[in-house]
């Protein structure tokens, strides 16, 4: 594995543990409640849309044939489908509270972005 | 304080027969001499063995094309003879062959070549047969896993799992199916365990050693798993930290001196290092190479951000990180029941704890993994590995339901 092409990962990840506590610090939830929401909001959350893929306008073969500006429109609605599915049913099912949680998420999503971006930016112009 | 220590001892180092025992004498509710119970739950494993090699070996032997799963089903069989030849004679060199994965399913399918060769069995069909083998086997300890909350839970889980399309029908590839064996009897020993004994940490370390020498995706899988099974307990965080560490340490030494491709140089002659690094680049997809995760399109995306391209590179991100890369709900009921639990559960607030709450984190470890690092084009028997979680979630739940309904 050539390492200047993982250089996004190697970044993106570290940035979204570090989100996730620095949110839950914020938000006043513990470290470890966050932890388990936030893995099982990402796990409901593409778990129901790969149930939907069996639908056959939605299946996996029919989006990959979509042109890249179709895919680049619906990418921020299935992003938001899955978010707000997976925040609410794994709210529910570890008896949190819904909005607290849902802040919880878009907070640690900001503070990813906020971090990486720039990092990335960086480390993509200094790349030899 | 003393008498809890001794049952947990005896309950850890038991067998699975002994188990068993414990079992029927609580259903039957007779004190049957242990002769008798041992030839009794000797022939209820049996049967727990049985039945899913049978629909395995009939799938694998009477009905799938040979080859199925191309090229692994051609590469390892003749991989696994090279190593054995090259191993007795001292010749490392042979494992640069197929040096991208661990050596022991391969020296496993040996074994099974050499075993069933001379009862007419192809490369191949042994092959399977070793698939089939260590998939029966994870039944057994899905059985286990269940029983751990209730025999019946246990009982449906077997039954699930059994008969899962996806168990069935990827059960020949020898690789992941061994190693999920190994890794289930980690799980096993983890949820076994008790808390204030390291003895039970370090056996499932050396049973995650066995399952990283047979595919290297168990490692992370197991250690994420038991974190958060940790986190969930809310186990404090110097001996949370105690309990992965020394799994992972003793995995991880397992690993390294069952893989002579990290053993220093001056014994094998060359790099092992360096052949493994190499040999698992090819696995890159991408224009540039090797990608780890779907947000690695992202940096041709900004390299070529004011060119058409930049429009591809994106859509392969989105694509790659929102739809996940296994097609499990086409081609099993598990997941389908996973989620009509998992939204019933949602919808009665039903508190998730105890065997629930650890198949489930059990399942979203392995379940991320697959998202995260799967290549564009990710095989789908990578897809067993989520069964036998789904398999004991599932029975869980639908127990559950069952005895609500019954009051």
């Amino acid at each position: 594995m050539e390492e200047g092409e993982t250089i996004v990962s190697a970044i993106t990840l570290p940035a979204l543990l570090l989100s996730v506590l620095a949110a839950a610090r914020l938000t006043g939830i513990s470290k470890r409640t966050a932890s388990i929401f936030m893995t099982l909001n990402a796990t409901i959350g593409l778990a129901i849309f790969s149930a939907l893929t069996t639908i056959p306008q939605l299946s996996i073969q029919a989006l990959n044939t979509l042109n890249p500006e179709k895919v680049v429109v619906i990418m921020p609605l299935i992003f938001t489908f899955e978010l707000l599915s997976g925040t609410y049913f794994s709210s529910r099912i570890l008896e949190l509270d819904y909005l607290r949680f849902l802040k919880l998420t878009l907070a640690a999503l900001s503070l990813t972005l906020a971090i990486s971006i720039p990092l990335c930016l960086l480390a993509l112009l200094f790349k030899p | 304080m003393a008498k809890e220590n001794l049952r947990y001892r005896i309950r850890f180092w038991q067998n699975a027969a002994f188990h068993a025992i414990e079992e029927l004498n609580s259903v039957t509710g007779k004190h049957v001499s242990a002769p008798i119970i041992s030839m009794r739950s000797l022939l209820f494993f049996l049967l727990l063995f049985t039945l899913p090699l049978l629909i395995r070996l009939v799938w694998a032997l009477l009905f799938c094309p040979v080859p199925y799963l191309t090229p692994d089903e051609l590469l390892y069989p003749s991989t696994a003879k090279l190593y054995i030849q090259g191993l007795a004679s001292g010749n490392f060199s042979v494992l640069k062959v197929n040096a991208e994965h661990p050596p022991l399913s391969k020296l496993i399918t040996a074994l099974f070549i050499f075993l069933l060769g001379p009862l007419g069995f192809s490369d191949i069909g042994a092959l399977r047969v070793q698939g089939c083998f260590f998939s029966s086997l994870t039944c057994i300890l899905a059985y286990l896993i269940g029983s751990e909350v209730d025999r019946r839970i246990g009982m449906l889980s077997w039954f699930l799992l059994s008969l899962d399309p996806v168990s069935v029908r990827f059960g020949i590839a020898s690789l992941d199916v061994t190693s999920l064996f190994f890794a289930s009897l980690s799980i096993y020993m983890l949820l076994e365990a008790h808390p204030h004994s390291c003895r039970p940490y370090l056996l499932s370390g050396l049973s995650l050693g066995l399952a990283t020498l047979c595919k290297y995706s168990a490692f992370p899988i197991v250690l994420i798993a038991f974190a958060l099974m940790l986190f969930r307990e809310k186990s404090p965080i110097r001996p949370a930290t105690q309990k992965i560490s020394l799994v992972a340490a003793s995995s991880l030494a397992l690993l390294v001196l069952g893989n002579p491709l990290f053993w220093p140089p001056q014994v094998i002659g060359f790099s092992g290092y360096s052949v493994f690094l190499e040999a698992s680049s090819r696995y890159g997809t991408g224009p540039e190479g090797a990608f780890l995760t779907p947000l690695d399109w992202l940096e041709p995306a900004l390299k070529a951000w004011n060119t058409p391209h930049a429009l591809f590179y994106l859509s392969m991100f989105g694509l790659g990180s929102l739809v996940y890369p296994l097609p499990i709900f086409q081609s099993s009921y598990l997941p389908w029941l996973f989620l009509v639990s998992l939204l019933q559960s949602a919808r009665r607030r039903a508190k998730l704890e105890g065997l629930k709450s650890k198949s489930l984190l059990w399942f979203s470890a392995a379940f991320l993994f697959f998202w995260f690092v799967a290549k564009s084009q990710a095989e789908p028997y990578y897809s067993v590995w989520l069964s036998p979680p789904l398999a004991i979630f599932s029975a869980n739940s639908i127990i559950d339901v069952w005895r609500k309904v019954k009051r």
